[in-house]
C-alpha cells in the first residue's frame, strides 16, 4: 500500500511517501499501526481532529472506513488552497 | 462549437473545460481574452484571480509555498467543476492553480467562466472557489524573516459551504 503525507503531517513524519505492507482493516487501525512505529508518527497523529484522510484519492470522514482493498492512503491537515 | 476537454471523461453541457495545475505563472488577462473568443453565444464572462499577499497569518510575508497532492487535486478540481455544471448553465470553465514557492504579488489561482447569462457565471464562479477552498488538496506555508508557519483553514471558509 502506498501511503502519502502532506503539509505539516509530512514534516512531522519525516517523509512524504512510503510503501508499506499492512494487515490493518480500517484507517484507524492503520493510524495505530503507524503510530507504533516511532515518535515521529505518534507526534503526527497525536490529534486526529486535525487530520484528514483520503483513500484512493477520495476524502473519507469516518476513520473506521475499510482500507482492505485500498491502493493509496493519504494523511494531511485541512486544505488551504485557493 | 469548441470541444477542448483536458480530461478523458467528457462533462455534459460544457463546451470547454480547462483545468491546469502548474508551477509556472500565467497571464490572467491573456486567459480572459481567449475565453469565448470567436463565439457569438456568450453573453457573460467573469474572472477571478487569487494572489499572494504579504500579510495573512504572519506579518511581512516574504514567500508562500504551496504544496499539493497532484492526482487527487486534479480529480477534486474536476469534481467541483462537475458539481457547478449540474447547477448552472456554464459554457466554458478555465481554471488554473499554481504550486511551488511564490512571493507576494504572485498569481495563485485563476478562474474564468463564460455563459449565456450573468447569474450562472457569478454564482458558478463563487461556488467553484468556495469548494476549492474546502475540498481541493492544496496547502500553504508562509515564510517571513522570523520563520514559517502552515496556514490554518479558516472557519469562514468552512462556513461558506453552508450557503450551498
Amino acid at each position: 500500500m502506498q501511503v502519502y503525507y502532506f503539509s505539516w503531517v509530512r514534516e512531522k513524519v519525516g517523509t512524504g511517501h512510503e510503501e508499506i505492507q499492512t494487515n490493518s482493516n480500517t484507517v484507524k487501525d492503520l493510524i495505530d499501526e503507524l503510530s507504533s512505529k516511532g515518535e515521529n508518527y505518534t507526534l503526527a497523529f497525536s490529534n486526529l481532529e486535525h487530520i484528514k484522510v483520503a483513500v484512493d484519492q477520495v476524502f473519507v470522514s469516518d476513520f473506521n472506513h475499510p482500507i482492505k482493498n485500498a491502493k493509496e492512503i493519504a494523511f494531511f491537515p485541512p486544505v488551504t488552497g485557493g | 462549437m469548441q470541444k477542448k476537454l483536458h480530461f478523458s471523461h467528457q462533462l455534459q453541457g460544457v463546451d470547454v473545460l480547462s483545468i491546469k495545475i502548474q508551477e509556472d505563472d500565467f497571464d490572467p488577462g491573456l486567459i480572459y481574452n481567449l475565453v469565448g473568443k470567436d463565439r457569438k453565444d456568450i453573453g457573460a464572462k467573469v474572472a477571478f484571480t487569487g494572489l499572494v499577499k504579504d500579510f495573512f497569518e504572519l506579518d511581512e510575508v516574504t514567500n508562500l509555498y504551496i504544496e499539493h497532492y497532484p492526482s487527487m487535486a486534479k480529480a477534486q478540481l474536476k469534481n467541483i467543476c462537475q458539481s457547478a455544471l449540474e447547477r448552472w448553465q456554464i459554457k466554458e470553465i478555465h481554471l488554473v492553480h499554481r504550486f511551488g514557492l511564490l512571493k507576494p504579488g504572485d498569481n495563485i489561482v485563476n478562474l474564468v467562466l463564460a455563459s449565456h447569462n450573468r447569474s450562472d457565471v457569478f454564482q458558478g464562479g463563487t461556488f467553484i472557489m468556495d469548494y476549492l477552498k474546502s475540498d481541493a488538496p492544496f496547502w500553504k506555508k508562509e515564510f517571513n524573516r522570523k520563520g514559517s508557519a502552515w496556514v490554518n483553514q479558516s472557519l469562514d471558509d468552512i462556513q461558506k459551504m453552508d450557503l450551498w
